[in-house]
């Protein structure tokens, strides 16, 4: 038998979603964010803004799927029981659907670096007119 | 002047309080978004939910600690490398606070972010 000593604890991760009018460069993130390149601060953004391009891989264009297509089936893991999307996100995404956006989505990981972690535990969402982030919904 | 505790946790000193507009100006963010939330709630981390020592120890303790240096040993949080200089910090600095830090604080390029936030330096 093994003992361990210490704190023992379970990774969690936070489903994000990003729908985008742009390509989401790191201008337009920081844009999104309220953050100067300047700011002191831009470094933790600058990393979670690969983190979220990591996460997201390619943007999914939504004017591509089907209209025959429920919305909980537009993206892969978005809308199944381990993260369910709420009425408001089926509006969002309905209206973005009709706007031409594209959407970024996948996962933080609180297993990766320190500033991902810290934002993957957060829970917040962002707006402007090019983008809407929505880091509300997480998964454990 | 910012000092390590911890690899999460910092002890500060300042001679005086930023104002809440001069540490978001400092820190670059704009009004009403998430950057800004961030930020306020930084500052309230450090400056509405943390002791401030001097102040506990002026208020608190000071009868039955003579120095400050007594009542900062009694104080495990405080590193050792410090208390030789303590007593002449408690006469430097009106803020003497010891906080945790946020994860995208943590460890040494985080402390020299918040150094740059409070307009001070991270102790060597």
């Amino acid at each position: 038998m093994k003992i361990r000593a210490g704190f023992v604890s379970n990774s969690s991760s936070t489903s994000f979603l990003i729908l985008a009018a742009e390509d989401l460069t790191r201008e337009n993130f920081f844009n999104l964010m309220g953050i100067s390149p300047k700011s002191p601060l831009a470094d933790v953004f600058r990393e979670l803004h690969e983190a979220l391009l990591d996460g997201a891989g390619a943007p999914v264009d939504l004017q591509k799927i089907d209209d025959s297509v429920p919305v909980t089936q537009w993206l892969d893991g978005f809308g199944d029981e381990r993260s369910p999307i709420s009425p408001r996100m089926v509006e969002k995404l309905q209206d973005a659907k009709k706007r031409g956006l594209k959407v970024y989505y996948g996962s933080l990981d609180s297993e990766s670096s320190q500033t991902e972690t810290f934002f993957c535990c957060d829970s917040f969402e962002a707006e402007n007119e090019k983008f809407y982030f929505n880091a509300l919904e997480c998964a454990w | 002047m910012i000092y390590f505790t911890a690899s999460t946790a910092v002890l500060v000193f300042l001679k005086s309080q930023p104002t809440r507009e001069q540490f978001l100006r400092r820190a670059g963010v704009r009004k009403n978004t998430y950057a800004a939330e961030l930020m306020n709630d930084l500052y309230n981390d450090i400056f509405v939910h943390s002791r401030n020592l001097r102040e506990d120890y002026l208020k608190y303790y000071k009868i039955e600690y003579p120095k400050f240096s007594k009542f900062a040993d009694a104080f495990s949080s405080v590193p050792e490398s410090i208390m030789p200089r303590i007593d002449d910090y408690f006469q430097s600095y009106g803020f003497i606070i010891h906080f945790r830090v946020p994860g995208y604080l943590e460890e040494e390029t985080g402390a020299k972010k918040l150094a740059h936030l409070l307009n001070t330096k991270l102790a060597k």
